[in-house]
């Protein structure tokens, strides 16, 4: 099923089946776009953009973004239930956290729209706010949640772009009903295209003349295939790279709260790629952390994803449960794992740590992490000993989506953001799939203000 | 049932979460402009105003303290609310400003999009009004757009809602908890606003609403210490220096009356959010 002009139909490519990571059956079968649909959506999307969303009174997008919130509150509980099925991620946390930031995402830009003159870009041609940029391509990881999505999309909408959206190849079900919820909305035709599709949809789109912008979030690699194709063009790219998460734990951190944060984290978004899996803790308070982060693990309940008991859902996928399954073979270092059942059936794994993993230290570049990027419910805990040694390990890892600080110097996560170049949640563990963001700063990948 | 049959309501103050009566047990007629009785409406005494005030100060310092997206959505709420009681707004504000329904229906629209557009602005003004690193002659600060407390609106006496909404919204928008004067001869569409902030769960205290005469309640709300912003929109044009002046005397932020009444169908100014909030800055020496 594509989401087109504001009509829903069959793509021109082979449907490709979508997975229910609680069994690992088929749950649906998603058409995808070919060429020829990438065309028609790119041409939609221009036509709303020039024809209607781009022109018309900030106050009137605004409006049509608040009637699609009301659409989503209406329906928060298929779509959560939806998003659990298709993604893996728990009920309690689909209906707690992923719809409410949705709504959140689309509520908060929704007042933008009418308000783009105050967000610090200047006046605009006409006084009344920066221009928007015209089709923005929204790309995501292939395992993202819609949480990730809408971040991008509500802020492209609420600046005046139509949004192409291709959405998580292994996960598109959600995208797709807000595709609906939004045509319901009477959102203009073409304003907000989903676009269910691979390697070649996304290259399609993003190298169609008719893109004005394209957000991607993805890895360094898939960004560098990007950047070559769109060389020398005029299209804006905007990148949000990155690996897993990291979360550190210096040696003032409150552990008891560091670790409940990290237990929270396992139990969100484990099983999404660029969840926080990764945690560097000071020597002198890793004890004391594996200790509690034991004590708290050992209490989660794995199972269904729909089951709203359940805090620790399967893998989102079957790649990543076999990767990050290979974790718990013996090898480096100390394995512990929960004593919690797992089910038969389904991409689960226990909640586990891996802690004492060596760092190899390639010259000249020094330590880096090496473990590989794990997505599931195993936390990999490397142990460093001193502040500086933990910085320098985490400027030589390739950019990450987030980075968690707990310390009690407030200046700390300041410091460091500027210095590795990335954002910086203070005493909390990035939740990059709830998408952090909003705010002025957010709205200017969309607007024209180069 | 013939209009004359038809039984005319009385309606209460809103202070405190609560339809209360005038503690003096007074009311006043309400007519439309062809002088057809309408209500009759409480005349607040000066100890209503001081009942008023004292709810939205118990209120203030919860709802300056909630969360700027959470107050957002609590404005959103009332917005719902609003466009749940849009024929009965368009009802009350033809038969107070005595115009065609084709024309109270457009004030109406434009005074729901008014609101909602303030209820964007909750969580916004931080962003905008704030300022989030400064740093000069070894020193780093943040500054902040803070509520300044209670405020107190004298509704435009014509523009019996978009006008009103025009000076409300903004003060909550801001964080602040109100004392809503309603225009004196038009209060009705206030009092539907008042249904709708009630339906909508708006927290008590928030919005407190009284009616009667404007020049006798003004320069006590004016004079009082606790209401720290006032918009004198509303006020009568003989007092408009006068108010000025008592206002000062507790050194407290004061939006001036207008000469004429503003034409209220023009877009709003942040200017105005601006003067309902003040700035604080921590600085802290850079090592």
């Amino acid at each position: 099923m594509l989401h087109v002009d504001g009509t829903t139909g069959t793509g021109g490519a082979a449907p490709t089946p979508v997975h229910d990571p609680s069994t690992g059956a088929v749950l649906a079968e998603v058409a995808t776009a070919d060429a020829q649909d990438v065309e028609t959506a790119v041409r939609a999307a221009r036509r709303a953009h020039d024809r209607a969303w781009g022109r018309v009174p900030g106050v009137q997008r605004g409006q049509a973004l608040l009637r699609l919130a009301r659409g989503v509150r209406d329906r928060a509980e298929d779509l959560a239930a939806l998003e659990s099925l298709d993604t893996g991620i728990p009920l309690r946390q689909t209906r707690e956290r992923d719809v409410p930031a949705v709504l959140a995402h689309l509520v908060h830009h929704a007042g933008w729209a009418d308000k783009l003159v105050h967000a610090g870009y200047g006046p605009g041609p006409d006084g009344t706010g920066p221009r928007a940029l015209g089709v923005v391509a929204v790309l995501v990881p292939d395992t993202s949640s819609l949480v990730l999505a809408v971040r991008t999309v509500a802020a492209a909408l609420a600046a005046g772009n139509a949004v192409v959206l291709v959405p998580a190849a292994a996960s598109p079900l959600s995208a797709l009903a807000l595709a609906r919820v939004a045509e319901e909305a009477e959102l203009p035709p073409g304003v907000l295209t989903v676009l269910p599709g691979g390697p070649e949809v996304r290259a399609a789109l993003a190298g169609h003349p008719g893109t004005s912008s394209v957000t991607m979030v993805g890895s360094a690699a898939e960004a560098a295939v990007l950047q070559r194709q769109l060389a020398g063009r005029a299209t804006l790219l905007t990148l949000e790279l990155g690996g897993p998460a990291t979360t550190l734990v210096l040696a003032d951190a409150d552990i008891a709260r560091a670790a409940d944060g990290l237990a929270a984290s396992i139990t969100a978004h484990h099983q999404l790629a660029g969840a926080g899996s990764r945690v560097v803790v000071h020597a002198d308070r890793a004890d004391a952390l594996i200790a509690e982060l034991r004590t708290r693990l050992a209490g989660l309940r794995v199972g269904d994803a729909l089951d709203p008991a359940t805090e620790v859902g399967p893998l989102a996928t079957a790649e990543l449960w076999a990767a990050t399954g290979e974790l718990l073979n013996p090898g480096a270092g100390a394995l512990w794992r929960s004593p919690a059942p797992v089910p038969g059936e389904g991409w689960f794994l226990p909640p586990a740590l891996r802690t004492g993993v060596v760092e190899s230290a390639p010259a000249p570049a020094g330590p880096v992490l090496t473990a590989p990027a794990p997505a599931g419910p195993v936390l990999t805990v490397h142990v460093v000993d001193s502040q500086d040694a933990a910085a320098a390990l985490l400027r030589a890892q390739p950019s990450g989506l987030g980075l968690g600080v707990w310390t009690a110097d407030p200046d700390l996560p300041t410091a460091l953001a500027r210095w590795l170049r990335r954002d910086v949640l203070h005493d909390g563990c990035p939740l990059p799939a709830l998408g952090h963001g909003g705010g002025p700063a957010s709205l200017e990948g969309y607007l024209d203000v180069r | 049932m013939s209009a004359d049959l038809a039984p005319v309501l009385t309606r209460d103050l809103h202070v405190g979460g609560r339809d209360v009566a005038s503690e003096s047990g007074r009311t006043y007629p309400v007519a439309d402009t062809r002088q057809t009785l309408l209500a009759h409406v409480a005349l607040a005494s000066r100890r209503d105003a001081r009942d008023a005030v004292a709810a939205a100060r118990l209120a203030a310092e919860t709802w300056s303290a909630t969360p700027a997206h959470l107050r957002g959505y609590a404005l959103h709420r009332v917005s719902e609310a609003l466009h749940e009681r849009r024929a009965e707004l368009v009802e009350a504000v033809a038969a107070a400003e005595g115009v065609p329904d084709k024309r109270a229906t457009a004030l109406v629209e434009a005074a729901l999009d008014r609101w909602e557009h303030h209820a964007g602005w909750a969580d916004k003004l931080g962003a905008v009004l704030g300022v989030g690193a400064t740093e000069w002659g070894g020193l780093r600060g943040a500054t902040t757009a803070e509520p300044v407390g209670v405020a107190a609106v004298l509704a435009p006496q014509s523009s019996s809602l978009l006008g009103l909404v025009s000076v409300l919204a903004p003060m909550l928008a801001a964080g602040c908890t109100c004392v809503l004067l309603a225009s004196q001869d038009r209060p009705l569409p206030a009092l539907v606003l008042t249904d709708a902030v009630v339906a909508s769960g708006l927290p008590d205290g928030v919005v407190n609403v009284l009616t009667g005469r404007t020049a006798e309640l003004a320069p006590w709300l004016a004079g009082n210490i606790d209401v720290r912003a006032i918009d004198l929109c509303g006020a009568p044009a003989a007092q408009r220096i006068d108010l000025e002046q008592v206002a000062a005397g507790s050194a407290k932020r004061v939006l001036a009356a207008p000469s004429v009444e503003p034409d209220f169908s023009r877009p709003p100014e942040i200017g105005h959010l601006r003067r309902l909030l003040e700035r604080r800055t921590v600085w802290r020496l850079v090592d």
